[in-house]
């Protein structure tokens, strides 16, 4: 699996250290795709956020009285 | 230069720049206690997590295309050369990993591995400002967005353009600017003004409310906060300046230079430094009465002013530009609110925008005629280049982008959190739901207390 099996040989020929050498184009594809995935479901899971606090806030005549009590 | 030689001098380095992004991370948690202080008490772990989420998200945009626009844009692309040498920058290279291939240049950093970190820190000091102006009514996610914009994008290509050793910006232009007054201040001003006019003000300000604006909900986080930016800051003058030991043809030897390879000194840059905080304090002190905000934020507004030229600066020099741009930035401030209904929380445009552009116009005049880069070919410091480069940054690599983006974030109806929720408190579930912990952990103490006393009666 190791692009080497040698620490003692010429190390400029070793060159990259990690595993896969080659397949550095697939792995940016995939973190790409995660990365603009979690865009999207940070934008999913804050409007459903956003709609359980406002339930819970309830009317807003409500949040003047109690602020009204507090002041 | 022998072979041990150069790799002590590229492991000094090393350790370095390794130690400096550790102390540079002071500034954006610093900026995030800042941003707490201002931040009232129902959006405050909204706040929190909102801007902690920034630093993820720079980190790996950064990765992607952040570093590659840096190397890549550097000559325009297609104004003073190609695309450099940004192929080893692309996130598939093998030069982005370790490689033992990766030999340091020990007389030019840029050529190294070692400025991906401190750009990445650069990168997220940037977005964590500008963070600062919206809060209490922009969507986590549009922060998210709007910082991957500003921080692996624009800010990128204007640092590579006015940042760096062969920028076409010092080329033809003069362009001078050593510790990002420009590049980074006065831009990010101008992004934080660009989104502030689609996303509005707070709820009520369009009431009149002006003095309410700059309310601090806790004057200890923001001083903790404030202070720690300042060593942040200090700690982004040493990484803005590059280590290493060059003898001239002269026979003068120098070990310390700017950003274009220009020789300075660390312990002058740092008397500037100093004299650039305490001047900005000192005015900031008598033009708001001694208001918190301002003293600590005049501070600040003093050190921006004077980084464009705080590596040639006599340090009393630096001094009186802090005192007077400070007084400019404070008139801005109150200027551009009352004038436009800006409601800039943490005073972002003001501070760093106006700090960063004004300071390039001085800087313009004052050092008139330097040369702006060890390179002969390239055109010496002068009003119209810094004049040019403050337009550059504040509304083409600042507002432009700024605006624009949040328009379209606006358009597809991200932008800006419900009013319901605005009025109520984004912390609404998280207070409640500590609430009914904090009642739950009272209700297993009564019990567990029961039932010792209980025991101990038996």
């Amino acid at each position: 699996m190791g692009p080497f099996d040698n620490w003692l040989e010429d190390l400029a020929e070793i060159g990259p250290l990690y595993p896969l050498v080659g397949s550095e184009g697939f792995w940016v594809a995939v973190v790409a795709f995660f990365w603009i995935w979690w865009h999207m479901a940070q934008i999913r899971i804050e409007s459903q956020q956003d709609r359980e606090q406002i339930e819970a806030i309830g009317e807003l005549g409500d949040l003047y009285e109690s602020l009204s009590k507090d002041s | 230069m022998g072979i041990q030689y150069e790799g002590v001098v590229v492991l000094l380095r090393e350790i370095y720049y390794r130690d400096l992004v550790i102390l540079m991370l002071l500034t954006p948690i610093g900026l995030l206690f800042f941003k707490l202080g201002m931040t009232s008490k129902k959006h405050r772990i909204a706040t929190l997590t909102q801007n902690l989420m920034l630093m993820p998200v720079s980190i790996i945009s950064f990765f992607l295309f952040g570093w590659f626009f840096y190397k890549g844009f550097e000559f325009g692309p297609g104004i003073t050369g190609g695309w450099g040498e940004s192929g080893a920058a692309l996130p598939w290279s093998e030069f982005m990993a370790t490689n033992l291939n990766a030999t340091p240049d020990p007389d030019n950093l840029i050529n190294t591995s070692i400025p991906w970190h401190i750009f990445l820190l650069f990168s997220i000091i940037v977005v964590s400002i500008a963070a600062g102006s919206w809060i209490e009514r922009i969507r986590g996610s549009a922060l998210c967005i709007l910082s991957v914009i500003l921080g692996s994008v624009f800010w990128v290509i204007a640092a590579a353009w006015g940042w760096s050793e062969s920028g076409w910006l010092v080329e033809l232009v003069g362009y001078h600017d050593p510790f990002a007054g420009g590049v980074i201040h006065c831009l990010v001003g101008g992004f934080a003004l660009g989104v502030l006019l689609p996303l509005g003000p707070r709820l009520g300000k369009q009431r009149e409310i002006l003095d309410v604006r700059k309310t601090i909900h806790n004057p200890w986080m923001l001083t903790l906060g404030m202070l720690m930016i300042y060593a942040g800051f200090l700690s982004f003058y040493f990484a803005a300046q590059i280590p290493l030991i060059k003898t001239y043809d002269s026979g003068n030897v120098i070990i310390t230079t700017n950003i274009y390879g220009a020789p300075t000194t660390m312990y002058g840059t740092t008397f500037n430094y100093f004299l650039s905080l305490a001047g900005g304090m000192m005015m900031g002190f008598i033009l708001s009465r001694g208001n918190l905000f301002w003293i600590l934020g005049g501070g600040l507004a003093g050190l921006v002013s004077t980084s464009a030229g705080n590596d040639l600066y006599h340090p009393l020099q630096a001094f009186l530009i802090s005192v007077f741009v400070v007084w400019l930035v404070f008139r801005a401030h109150h200027w551009i609110e009352r004038r436009f209904r800006i409601d800039d929380i943490t005073g972002v445009v003001a501070i760093h925008g106006f700090g960063g552009f004004f300071g390039l116009i001085i800087s313009g005049f004052i050092l008139w005629g330097y040369p702006s880069s060890p390179n002969l070919e390239f055109a010496d410091i002068n009003p119209a280049g810094q004049a040019f480069g403050a337009m550059l940054t504040f509304w083409l690599f600042g507002f432009f982008p700024g605006y624009l983006g949040s328009q379209v974030l606006e358009f597809f109806d991200v932008l800006r959190i419900p009013e319901d929720l605005e009025i109520g408190g984004q912390d609404t579930l998280s207070i409640k739901k500590q609430k009914e912990d904090i009642a739950e952990f009272a209700g297993i103490e009564k019990a567990v207390l029961k039932e010792i006393i209980e025991e101990r009666n038996n």
